[in-house]
């Protein structure tokens, strides 16, 4: 037996030598890493930042690489192997990668770390953040929700109120203030971002509470929403958040929906744009937002337009 | 309006508890025979996808519960092999399943693109319309879709085969003496099995109920959000019991569906602590109730038939 293992180890580390001198120097300039909280295939946000990356690849020929369905405890090992792969630029996709991020940038100065879907640098000058402008597609959708309701009862629903679906409630909020201050606002979380089931059951409750118009800021789960506002015989409508509500989900009672432009934000941090160690809300300006009009009245049109040549101008004041 | 908010509370506690009843049912026969088939959170998950697909690509839920039932068999049949015929740790095998239903739901889910975008037909009313305008009993009872009734009927016959026919009674003594009950020359290792595969086939029905009673989508990530272990909890707050237990998964669909009503009142409780409450009730019950519960006596022990 211990002949075996001797023999087993020798083979081990001379295999390891040859490997070792053996390896090719592969040009890393310019390469892109993207690492996923998700699938690449979820047709949500993990696919489209990915299919972003692609379209950067094969414009400006970038060598890319991507990790799928990380995890929160795997986090740091697989940005750590990027790094010590020689990537230029890693980019981590999702809120939940900050940490992570930042904990192997101390170790890596030369290369540089994208916190994607998040606003915070950490200090650290080879670090950037890049989001959406999830208060200017809170405004608009507060226009059209505004617009659309019958009982001046309006809800927003979502898993969790993180610091962005925060901020999209607030400018929400105040879109609702600027058309009718008397639009009563309630807001629900499910606490969860993938439960269909308590999507629908909580929208119903919403319904019975005369609550006529949903804004759902949820993932996947955002198609109970949409299920149970279909299902409401005209009870309640909505306005769709993210995504868009009328063609993800076939909701035949959305007024309207203000989309996220996923694809274009991959895009952008793929090519090394967004590499100067800054924040960045890409907003209508960037067209990381657009407003998508289903059933939404002409009246409801027309406001939302206006609301985005003045937030463009930058007559409303809400946080970025 | 505050009628009307207290019918829907009701109306959703009896939707909500739908599947967990029915998880729950075939999960008392088989933690009656002794195993805790720990893995019933993530049939039901696989249950859900399959409920959601065969309904959306069949257009007919009779097909997609059957499909389920049928995945739920072969998924009882691992669990059984593993866990009585093979001896593994219950709980390990069961979070083993969990796992492997995530992993494997999202990887699926992954090629059935087009689900994401069509609803699948789901469950309607069991009455007529007509019938859901009586005041009180129609919301509440009428309104139903058709898998609620189901839910209550199976609870009353999982009640009566229990306790009224010698199979039920097999099962009782399987859990409690195994090897008095192979002395009577009673195959426990056969009886095992079919309490598993019954309590996988339940978790996989519910599974599917639990998407085509309500949104009709299916999302990748874990969308069972716990219920299997709620049913696990609910179990043992029922103290083994159809009844009980089907009172104890109503108790929690009642409470979960008031933590999100309770939400949009202007409450000084904070959200957090209102969606605690479904967990904190279990918590509450399952103190109460595990005293006053007998337990079957090889609860959560490989059975060795070579000692017998």
């Amino acid at each position: 037996m211990k002949k075996i293992i001797t023999v087993l180890l020798s083979l081990a580390v001379m295999f390891s030598v040859f490997a070792g001198g053996a390896k090719e120097q592969v040009d890393m300039t310019g390469s892109v890493a993207m690492v996923l909280s998700g699938l690449k295939t979820d047709q949500a946000f993990n696919q489209y930042t990915y299919e972003g990356m692609l379209r950067a690849a094969s414009e400006k020929g970038i060598k890319t690489a991507y990790k799928e369905n990380v995890t929160d405890a795997e986090q740091v090992e697989v940005i750590r192997q990027l790094a010590q792969q020689g990537y230029e630029i890693i980019i981590g996709q999702g809120g939940q990668f900050g940490d992570s991020l930042a904990t192997v940038a101390k170790e890596y100065p030369d290369t540089h770390f994208i916190f994607s879907v998040g606003k915070d640098t950490y200090g650290l000058p080879n670090m950037s953040a890049a989001t959406v402008s999830y208060s200017e597609a809170g405004y608009l959708g507060g226009i059209m929700a505004a617009h659309s309701t019958k009982t001046g009862k309006v809800a927003m629903i979502t898993g969790v109120f993180y610091a962005n679906q925060a901020q999209m409630r607030d400018s929400f909020k105040k879109a609702l203030h600027d058309v009718n201050p008397s639009i009563e606002f309630t807001a629900i979380e499910t606490n969860d971002w993938s439960d269909t089931d308590k999507a629908y059951n909580a929208t119903n409750a919403l319904i019975a509470q005369g609550y006529d118009v949903l804004f759902p800021c949820l993932d996947a789960a955002g198609a109970g929403v949409a299920a149970a506002t279909d299902d409401s015989k005209n009870k309640a409508v909505l306005v769709g958040s993210v995504a868009d509500y009328a063609e993800t989900y076939d909701c035949k009672s959305a007024m309207g929906s203000v989309t996220f432009n996923w694809e274009g934000l991959g895009y952008l941090e793929a090519t090394g744009e967004l590499t100067d160690g800054k924040s960045h809300v890409v907003g209508m300006a960037g067209n990381g937002i657009s407003a998508i009009y289903n059933n939404l009245s002409s009246e409801g049109v027309a406001a939302v337009e206006k609301a985005k040549s003045d937030l463009s101008a930058g007559k409303i004041n809400i946080p970025d | 309006m505050t009628y009307e908010i207290i019918l829907d509370w009701l109306q959703a506690s009896l939707r909500w508890s739908a599947p967990l009843i029915i998880c729950a049912m075939g999960e008392i026969f088989a933690e009656r025979s002794g195993i805790i088939n720990m893995g019933i959170e993530g049939i039901m998950l696989c249950g859900a996808l399959c409920g959601v697909a065969v309904s959306y690509y069949a257009q007919s839920q009779a097909v997609a519960l059957f499909a389920c039932a049928i995945l739920g068999l072969v998924l009882g049949l691992i669990v059984a092999f593993l866990t009585v015929s093979r001896r593994t740790n219950q709980v390990v095998t069961g979070l083993m399943i969990n796992l492997l239903a995530i992993g494997a739901t999202n990887v699926i889910f992954s090629v059935l693109t087009v689900m994401r975008h069509k609803r699948a037909t789901t469950f309607g009313a069991l009455f007529p319309e007509s019938m859901h305008r009586i005041p009180l009993v129609g919301p509440v009872l009428f309104a139903q879709p058709f898998t609620t009734w189901i839910a209550i009927f199976i609870a009353f016959i999982a009640s009566f085969v229990l306790y009224k026919t010698r199979w039920g009674l097999n099962v009782r003594a399987v859990g409690d003496n195994p090897q008095a009950t192979a002395t009577a020359g009673l195959s426990v290792i056969k009886l095992k099995y079919q309490t598993l595969i019954l309590s996988s086939i339940a978790a996989s029905v519910a599974g599917g109920i639990l998407t085509l009673a309500s949104s009709g989508y299916f999302a990748a990530g874990g969308m069972t959000g716990g219920r299997g272990f709620i049913v696990l909890a609910a179990v043992v707050v029922g103290g083994w019991d159809p009844m009980r237990t089907m009172f104890a998964c109503m108790l929690f669909g009642a409470t979960d569906a008031a933590q999100l009503r309770l939400q949009t009142t202007e409450s000084i409780i904070p959200t957090q602590f209102l969606q605690m409450l479904p967990y904190v009730i279990t918590v509450v019950a399952l103190t109460i109730m595990v005293k006053r519960s007998r337990v079957p006596k090889t609860w959560g022990a490989a059975y060795d038939g070579r000692r017998s």
